[in-house]
């Protein structure tokens, strides 16, 4: 298979991993399962994460999950210009593991829930998972799940640049319907609904979709990957427990 | 339970349940007393939810072959050729008991259960259906159970990865004491991946994948062959029910389905655990088993040997692999991070024997503990005659009628509830609920599908069990029908009263009857299915209810009709609105008794629903709904909701008794939407196949509007239809 080299993280409980992995592949990426417990190799460009409930999620969702070696290499990555996405529960283990600043919180009204919801795209943020998606787009896509009330210290005000994806009628209590999250680099984005089901018209909608062709199309377009260089893991979170400093990135 | 040593095997046998019949049978086969372990194991095999002894003989009436079924009642799940190389298994499964006691714990076990009989089967599971029935909706104790039922149910399957794609919740004061928790699950396998049973060649390792074996759920199956006591008596049962792992479960899911190295047979541990999956996969191969306790993974030290063998611990697998590929099995668990151990060999002896200890402690056929019951024998009574059924002149105001039907818990919206489920992992769901009168979902890489409808419920069977379980049938066909699928296979859960009431013995021999029957009318064979038994608590027992799930082909998901009909379209009635029999809603609504025996014309369904089918593969028809619960006015209305939008049908059609016609729950008939420039070809080709079909309005507007009777805004329908369930 020809396309840029996608990898997508596979943790013990992901339930997600194979429709992301469809999804990629529908994109024109050459994409590959990853176990968690191994770093990522050298040759990808982006990596996934997927929803569903790594390890169990019986502790705070993704906290486990976000100290997998896959996921401390996932700065390396980073820096050397990859792209990363976080679906769901991937969104969940970026902001863990503070590649993504705030924190997931349980749903208000407190719950489980799965719904097609409707999404706007509030600006153009010029990054790569936008290519397709240009500011006032709306996207349709289902939710789900019990912790994906987004939160920040700061309030909207603190991630309002950085939240390109706003609900249009927010369904879990998140701070100012913020539904999608970039870093400053505007390549790593979490994402609390789920692109990667909306890939295909007979499944309701392929609005998800250009966010994988975006990101392949700026994929395609980077330079081969570089040598490794050794990268400290850094301790994500300040004394708050919640990292709220968006990255900027190398 | 204690084994005490003061009693003798026989006083201890029928102090735990077995019957003076079945401990002569046990002495004589096995030519001397049993010992206790041995006991217990027969106890918890010998029960009603192991053995199906009361209903053995009745089930085996059910047509079980045809073209399609590729594996039917005895595999773990029955499986059906659904195309591209493709096949669904699926089944029904019950846990009531469980249910009743620790609602969020029982649900979800229950449907870990169930999934583990899929992955067993070889396929990986792909859809999860709920069929719940509780009390009533406005009673604490019923929002308790049904929060910690949906709960459990949604716990285990989003966890799992595994979408729940529809189901059905029924409100009856009959089920205040005694809910009932029926789940169907599905998977797909190719169909050279499917698994058996039946532990062949000597000398091959027995294996137990998964959880380690704890001291829960111990003798669950016996708790689930009695009826419930009051609540405050049955909380004290929480011992026999189990917890779920879902975390555990998919990995142990992933694990089974990538592991075929030297796999010779497999089954999953549920009730009666260890001692079941022994005794019937050597029973299934005519072969024997040597286990030795010892080697079982155990959670606590100190477990009694009978523990260990009827521990029902959730996530376990009990695996025969080829001699020589044992230790590639253990690495491959290892890698996937479940635990595996050999604990045992398989014999020609024919015997399952167990060692604990270095001792013998379990030393009997094979076959004698898996099939080898007397069978019981119940007396059948007589099944009461029709309720009277009072008479009532025509509501004045049947528009009103309609907003009050379509505000029943049972026919109101339920969405809610099925927000806490996951509908769309796996990105195969088509139609998930509320989104077509049956669930579709495609195959792999192809735009063929399947579908499947669960329909069920007591109304109509507590008035006529034979024509109720018959009536339920011909719905889930023309449900089927109705997203373009032609129906292959049956799987079904009856539940039902104590069989030692005659009455209760005679409605669930007559339900029995009706399935096989109406199945032989619609050339339907059934796959596979559960019986639950001893519903009853001190209120009595539950109406006699049966769960209908039936499996369909979908040619091609892209000619499916839409969700919902739009303004321009032509309302075509298809059948004939009823006449005066059969409104169970209606009449409940009105008098309170759900109204003379269900009418049932199960040729009109087949009619109908081949004729959908082809309709909807000449992409003729744009929305279509039968006529279910409350008749052809709620299913307009619903209809009418979904797109938000008006229907303006005339009158003329609807008689001297227009609420019967329009309320009444009859068979054959749906309505059909359609574009104008296709009524003309549909309606042309509806006479040859028996199916009458008229033009009878159009879409459109914010009213819906049926002649003169009817006259209703659809916001304000709408706004009745969100009620919530409770």
């Amino acid at each position: 298979m020809s396309g840029p080299r996608a990898a997508v993280i596979v943790f013990p409980g992901s339930n997600g991993d194979r429709d992301l992995l469809e999804t990629l592949h529908t994109a024109g990426f050459d994409a590959f399962p990853h176990p968690s417990g191994r770093a990522l190799p050298e040759d990808v460009v982006l990596a996934g994460l997927p929803g569903g409930f790594s390890f169990g999620d019986y502790w705070r969702a993704g906290m486990l999950a976000s100290q997998e070696p896959a996921v401390r290499s996932l700065d390396h990555l980073v820096e050397r210009g990859g792209l990363v996405i976080g679906v769901c529960n991937g969104f969940q283990i970026l902001v863990e593991a503070g590649l993504l600043p705030g924190a997931l919180s349980y749903n208000d009204p407190a719950g489980f829930r799965h719904r097609w919801v409707t999404l706007e795209c509030a600006f153009d943020s010029g990054s790569p998972w936008f290519e397709a998606v240009p500011a006032g787009t709306r996207l349709r896509m289902p939710i789900a799940h019990g912790e994906g009330s987004y939160f920040h210290p700061g309030g909207f005000d603190a991630v309002a640049a950085h939240a390109p994806l706003l609900y249009e009628n927010n369904p879990n209590g998140s701070v100012g319907g913020v539904a999608a999250l970039l870093d400053g680099t505007g390549r790593v984005l979490g994402i609390m609904p789920h692109p990667e089901r909306a890939s295909d018209p007979d499944l309701g909608s392929a609005d998800g979709l250009r966010l994988f062709e975006g990101a392949c199309g700026a994929a395609s377009r980077l330079p081969p990957p570089a040598s490794r260089k050794t990268a400290a893991f850094r301790p994500p979170h300040d004394q708050s427990g919640i990292r709220t400093d968006i990255r900027s990135g190398s | 339970m204690t084994l005490s040593t003061e009693n003798s095997a026989r006083e201890l046998g029928l102090a735990m349940g077995l019957t003076g019949v079945e401990l002569d049978h046990i002495v004589a086969e096995l030519g001397r007393e049993p010992n206790r372990v041995e006991l217990a194991v027969f106890v918890g095999m010998w029960s009603e939810h192991c053995s199906y002894k009361s209903t053995k003989a009745l089930l085996a009436t059910l047509p079980s072959s045809g073209p399609g079924v590729l594996a039917g009642p005895g595999a773990h799940a029955g499986t059906v050729d659904v195309g591209d190389g493709w096949a669904i298994a699926f089944k029904i499964e019950s846990h009531n008991h469980p249910s009743a006691v620790e609602p969020y714990q029982g649900a979800a076990t229950g449907v870990g259960g169930i999934l583990r009989d899929v992955v067993a089967q070889g396929a990986r599971p792909v859809a999860v259906m709920d069929a719940l029935c509780f009390g009533d909706p406005a009673s604490p104790r019923t929002r308790w159970l049904q929060d910690g039922v949906v709960g459990g149910i949604g716990g285990y399957g989003n966890s799992y990865g595994v979408p729940n794609i529809g189901g059905l919740t029924v409100y009856d004061t009959g089920y205040e004491g005694n809910p009932l928790v029926n789940a169907l699950a599905a998977g797909l396998v190719r169909h050279d991946g499917m698994r058996t049973a039946a532990a062949t060649g000597p000398g091959n390792a027995v294996l137990i994948v998964g959880a380690t074996t704890g001291r829960d759920g111990i003798l669950g199956a016996a708790f689930a062959s009695e009826e419930l006591g009051e609540h405050h008596e049955h909380t004290a049962r929480r011992s026999h029910v189990q917890v779920g792992d879902p975390f555990m479960g998919k990995k142990l899911m992933e694990a089974m389905l990538s592991f075929d190295d030297g796999l010779v047979a497999c089954q999953d541990l549920g009730a009666c655990g260890i001692a079941c999956a022994t005794a019937e996969m050597a029973a299934a191969g005519g072969s024997g088993f040597d286990i030795d306790l010892d080697l079982v993974p155990q959670r606590e030290a100190g477990m009694e040997p009978f523990e260990v063998l009827l521990s029902e611990s959730q996530e376990r697998f009990m695996l025969v692999v080829a001699a020589g590929r044992a230790e590639a099995a253990l690495a491959h668990f290892r890698d996937h991070g479940v635990h595996a151990a050999v604990c045992g060999t398989v014999t020609d002896s024919g015997q399952m024997r167990v060692r604990h200890d270095g001792t013998i402690v379990v030393d009997v056929p094979a076959a004698l503990v898996a099939d080898g019951t007397p069978g019981q024998q119940w007396e059948t009574g007589t099944l009461p005659g029709p309720r009277p059924y009072p008479d009532f002149p025509i509501p004045d105001d049947l528009g009103a009628v309609l907003v009050q039907l379509i505000a029943q818990p049972g026919i109101s919206d339920h969405s809610r509830l099925y927000e806490r489920y996951d509908q769309t992992v796996g990105n195969r769901t088509i139609r998930g609920p509320g989104q077509g009168e049956a669930a579709v979902q495609k195959l792999p890489g192809s735009t063929a599908g399947y579908a499947i409808s669960l329909v069920g419920g007591g109304e109509r069977c507590a008035v006529d069990p034979y024509l109720g379980i018959q009536a339920l049938l011909g719905e889930a066909v023309r449900n089927l029908g109705c997203v373009g699928a032609r129906a292959v296979a049956v799987s079904d859960g009856i539940n039902a009263g104590s069989p030692s009431d005659p009455v209760e013995f005679a409605r669930l021999a007559a339900l029995i009857r009706g399935l096989g029957d109406g199945l032989r009318s619609l050339d339907l064979p059934v796959t596979g299915g559960n019986c639950s038994l001893y519903n009853e608590s001190p209120a009595g027992a539950i109406p006699p209810t049966p769960m209908i799930g039936v499996v369909g082909t979908v040619g091609d998901i892209r000619r499916i009709p839409a969700v919902a009909m739009k303004t321009g379209e032509i309302l075509l009635l298809a059948g004939s609105p009823p006449g005066e029999q059969g409104h169970a809603a209606y009449g409940r609504l009105l008098t309170g008794s759900s109204g003379p025996a269900p009418s049932v014309d199960l040729a009109a369904d087949r009619r109908l629903a081949a004729f959908l089918v082809g309709q909807i593969a000449a992409r003729r028809i744009r929305a279509a709904k039968d006529s279910g619960r409350g008749g052809l006015a709620v299913a307009l209305a619903k209809l009418c909701i979904r797109g938000g939008v008006g229907a303006e049908v005339r009158g003329g059609e609807w008689g001297s008794r227009p609420d019967w016609a329009l309320f009444g729950e009859g068979p054959g008939a749906a309505w059909i939407a359609t574009r104008p420039e296709d009524a003309g070809a549909l309606i042309a080709d509806a006479a040859p196949e028996g199916v009458p079909v008229q033009q009878v309005g159009v879409v459109g507007g914010n009213r819906l509007t049926i002649g003169g009777i009817i006259d209703l805004a659809v916001g304000d329908l709408a706004t009745a239809y969100a009620k919530e369930p409770a």
